[in-house]
């Protein structure tokens, strides 16, 4: 989990990830940076996050990001 | 059968009287036969091809069933490594299927709508090797609605797909989601997981949710045809003739496009969304106060939502995310010393091809993929400069998001976004240069208050404009603030209710652009 | 009260909410007087408003051929006929029913003269439904043809009555001393053939001949000559028609020598309209007609008709048809 903190702040510094729980919403993501994080996610858990996956549900929150990587680990 | 005539409020009672009698299995049965009814009578026997990508979709999803189907039972008996094999098996055939569904409809939308540009594109070319051929063009008559019936059906069957959900077994209720009357025309472009259900499940008749929408389609009637229609004579006079016209008048003709445009279509979302409610169904956000923007990408995420989503789902994302570009960034990555350049690799590239999208999507022309790709430029741009701007803000220590440089990049946006629309309205690439010339170089802003009461509106004309105007802000900034303007509206006591209900019916009657000196305004988007 | 019947009565209490604020700014914004300056639409084809109760012994209603192509002057000048032309450019049938409709509210004539050119022209529903319902309720609902009188309706005006003020001389005809011959071939070639008049228009064509007829008025068809837009066709139509429903049916294109017509001299844009000397060919030739078939009076002399030898006077100042 930390792993994916550290991500985001490196794509987008500035914000408390632990605690928000809408980043689509919130306009903190946005579709270049979710392709930014798409990239590192990618690479640091050797995973292939597809367009499919680029639903609001997986990424509002640091712990649907979490939930999500994990799910495609195991496939 | 335009938004705004006489025929298609006849045509929406009919479906709306006839879809409250029936009972509520069969009420999607009366929105298809309306829709059919509605294509039929706008673009006759062209309702072919829309018939021809319903039928294309739909087996091609019935066959992706099968398949899936099939591969969920074979896999069962089989090996770790013989699964593996199968599932690249289907998925090959899977794809192929999909691929020539796809060819085929969008086959149909570049022969029918772009088929002119292709030509003269080779002609232009061939002519630069010096050949000078000349081909017959056909200009070919476009069924109603087809850049948007044909995004739908791709969303469609992609997400079939994808796996997002299975494809529908009932053909009819495809073609209902394809050729829903409401949206047909102009959009907004839907989604099938979105519309499937309150489409097909059938709502009875509701008091609340039928004023409600009845009061959107006449807030829409109102910037249609009040402000739109009455800006359309200035914006005429002025963007066809605009060699007569000083710089100060043509910019502000280009800011009373901008106003029109969005009245216009705006306007119409709002009649198609309420039309749509009566029924209970639920058409995608279209406009977000566009103008409050802070930057163009921005702006593209709050103007014509539906398409810049679906070009974002549909393009934007499986370039982007394809293993190809994943490969090129990672490989930048470790060759460059800025990791935030190569991150933007494969953004920049698959930008380039959403932005080129947007604009070839509007129009077969040249014009108007100059008009994506300026946007483009721009948003470019302003990615890769945005570490400058980090240190700039940092250095002269101002925040970036203090209301003052919000303010600021709110108006930057504003004149980025008139420029563009300049562009949309000029007959070409070269007049809009002439015009923004004009603007810097021949501005002569002496005679403006007389050159621009003689462009076909008068002092009383810019008044409605003015307050028109100030009324959308108005309520763009309580919506801003998150409020809802109809559900305020019905807690307020009956007698100022009825008040505002009437003064705005009345003001599209008494102050409508319409009837003598008026011609009927098409609305800008039908023509996509 | 059941929620059912709370919503119909609201909702019809909406709906008269409207209608009435609908009727009220048609009243408002209709304009009070007949003049150019009033802001009615066609002031010349709704003079007649303004004339003696009942003085009128012919009417011509019909399209902008009929205001360039017939003279109510030169039919007094030759025959004492009291006439009026209210003609309206590309006027649709249903607007010549709502034209009939109000003519009657103030003028009894002894004949209507209904021009079929416009028998052959496009009209939407709507437009038309408005007209008949403009001629059957009284235009309660002018709003929608008047909401434009918003920039140029004074305060003082808004509750005022209609008092009608305008004076035509030239009792709706327009005038035009312009040439312009047609020049071109012959376009009244004999045929079989029938060209079509819709369903809708010949309703409305039968509505106003039964509403003549209930009033006691006569009705003649009449088309006056035009190149650019008769032809044999038009002709057997109407005809047809016109047989139908027991309507005389004069056609000029067919009698333009015993008229004396002469495409080189009577037309003032190439063969569509009329020029003043055409116009008194023709009307002169329809006073005849007129003069065989009808008990028409003769009103040259009388004291109460004083006014139309002045306003003879001035016609003749401004047309050069000597």
């Amino acid at each position: 989990m930390e792993q994916i903190v550290k991500i985001l702040e490196k794509i987008k510094p500035g914000v408390d990830y632990v605690s928000e729980t809408d980043l689509i919403g919130d306009k903190i993501l946005d579709s270049l940076k979710i392709v930014q994080l798409v990239g590192e996610l990618d690479d640091e858990f050797d995973i292939e996050i597809t367009p499919i996956d680029i639903i609001p549900e997986n990424f509002k929150s640091v712990q649907s990001i979490y939930s999500m990587v994990k799910r495609l680990e195991e496939e | 059968m335009s938004y705004t005539s006489y025929y298609y409020f006849i045509f929406l009672g009919a479906a709306f009287g006839l879809y409250t009698a029936i009972p509520k299995k069969y009420k999607w049965i009366v929105l298809l036969s309306a829709s059919v009814v509605f294509y039929l009578i706008n673009s006759r026997w062209l309702i072919i091809f829309l018939l021809l990508a319903t039928v294309s979709v739909y087996f091609t999803g019935i066959f992706l069933n099968k398949i899936n189907a099939g591969f969920a039972l074979a896999k069962k008996g089989l090996e770790k490594e013989d699964r593996k094999k199968l599932k690249k098996n289907i998925t090959w055939q899977k794809k192929a299927v999909v691929a020539l569904s796809l060819i085929f409809i969008f086959g149909i939308l570049l022969v029918l709508k772009y088929s002119g540009f292709f030509v003269s594109s080779v002609e232009f070319f061939a002519r630069i090797f010096g050949f000078n051929p000349h081909f017959k063009t056909f200009n070919f008559l476009l069924p109603l609605g087809i850049s948007y019936y044909t995004l739908q059906a791709a969303g469609y069957i992609i997400d079939v797909y994808r796996g997002k959900y299975r494809a529908t077994d009932n053909f009819f209720k495809l073609a209902l989601f394809l050729s829903f009357f409401p949206q047909i025309v102009e959009g907004p472009i839907g989604r099938y997981d979105l519309l499937a259900d309150p489409l097909y499940e059938g709502h009875k008749f509701d008091y609340i949710r039928v004023t409600k929408g009845l009061q959107l389609i006449f807030w829409g009637l109102f910037k249609k045809i009040v402000i739109a229609d009455r800006i359309n004579i200035f914006v005429n006079e002025v963007f066809g003739n605009y060699q007569k016209y000083s710089g100060s008048i043509i910019l502000l003709g280009s800011i009373l496009y901008t106003l029109q445009i969005y009245a216009d279509f705006s306007g119409c979302m709002d009649i198609v969304t309420g039309s749509a409610q009566l029924f209970g169904v639920p058409l995608s956000e279209n406009f977000r106060r566009p103008f409050f923007s802070k930057s163009v990408a921005e702006f593209w995420r709050r103007w014509h939502i539906t398409l810049g989503s679906w070009l974002r789902d549909y393009i934007f994302y499986p370039i982007s995310l394809s293993k190809p570009f994943m490969k090129i960034s990672k490989f930048a990555k470790a060759h460059t010393s800025n990791e935030y350049f190569s991150s933007l690799i494969p953004a920049s590239f698959a930008m380039f091809f959403t932005w080129f999208g947007i604009g070839f999507w509007h129009g077969s022309g040249l014009k108007y993929i100059v008009y994506g790709l300026y946007y483009y430029v721009i948003m470019i741009i302003g990615m890769y400069m945005e570490p400058l701007f980090v240190r700039f803000f940092k250095a002269v220590r101002i925040d970036r998001n203090s209301k003052p440089v919000n303010a600021l990049k709110i108006i930057r946006t504003l004149i980025f976004v008139v420029c563009g629309m300049t562009l949309f309205r000029a007959d070409s690439i070269k007049v809009w240069f002439n015009m923004i010339k004009k603007v810097f170089v021949g501005f002569h802003g002496g005679t403006f208050l007389k050159d621009a009461l003689s462009c076909g509106m008068d002092k009383q004309d810019f008044i409605i404009i003015i307050i028109g105007a100030a009324i959308m802000l108005i309520i763009s900034v309580l919506q801003e603030k998150g409020l809802n303007i109809r559900d305020s509206l019905a807690k307020r006591a009956l007698p100022v209710r009825w008040a505002v209900y009437a003064c705005l019916i009345l003001s599209i009657i008494i102050f409508g652009a319409y009837g003598v000196g008026y011609e009927t305004v098409d609305f800008i988007y039908g023509q996509f | 009260m059941k929620r059912k019947t709370k919503y119909l009565i609201r909702f019809f209490g909406f709906l008269v909410l409207i209608l009435s604020l609908v009727m009220s700014s048609s009243y408002m914004l209709a304009p009070k007087d007949n003049t150019k300056q009033s802001g009615i639409i066609n002031p010349n084809a709704n003079g007649f408003y303004s004339e003696p109760k009942n003085s009128i012994e012919v009417a011509v209603i019909g399209n902008s051929d009929a205001y360039s192509g017939f003279s109510p002057m030169e039919l007094w000048n030759n025959y004492g006929y009291t006439s009026y032309v209210s003609g309206e450019g590309r006027q649709t049938v249903a607007q010549a029913y709502e034209m009939l409709t109000n003519l009657l509210k103030n003028q009894k004539p002894q004949v209507i003269i209904l021009e079929t050119d416009e028998f052959f022209t496009k009209s939407n529903f709507f437009d038309s439904a408005y007209s008949f319902f403009n001629a059957t309720f009284g235009a309660p609902f002018s709003v929608f043809k008047y909401h434009n009188r918003w920039k140029t309706v004074k305060l003082n005006e808004l509750l005022k009555k209609p008092q009608y003020t305008a004076h035509c001389v030239s009792k709706g005809q327009f005038l035009s001393n312009d040439v312009k011959p047609y020049r071109g071939k012959e376009y009244m070639i004999k045929t079989d053939k029938k060209a079509v008049i819709t369903m809708s228009t010949k309703k409305y064509i039968e509505t106003f001949v039964k509403t003549c007829r209930d009033n006691n008025v006569d009705v003649l068809f009449l088309e006056l000559p035009s190149q650019s837009s008769w032809n044999y066709e038009k002709h057997n139509a109407v005809n047809e028609l016109a047989g139908k429903l027991g309507v005389s049916f004069i056609d000029m294109n067919i009698e333009l020598n015993k008229i004396g017509f002469n495409w080189e001299t009577d037309s003032r844009d190439g063969g569509d309209h009329l020029n003043n000397r055409g116009a008194r060919k023709c009307t002169v030739f329809m006073g005849e007609y007129l003069k065989r078939n009808y008990k028409l009076e003769d009103r040259r002399g009388q004291v109460k008709y004083k006014q139309w030898d002045e306003d003879y006077k001035s016609y003749l100042k401004i047309v050069k048809i000597r």
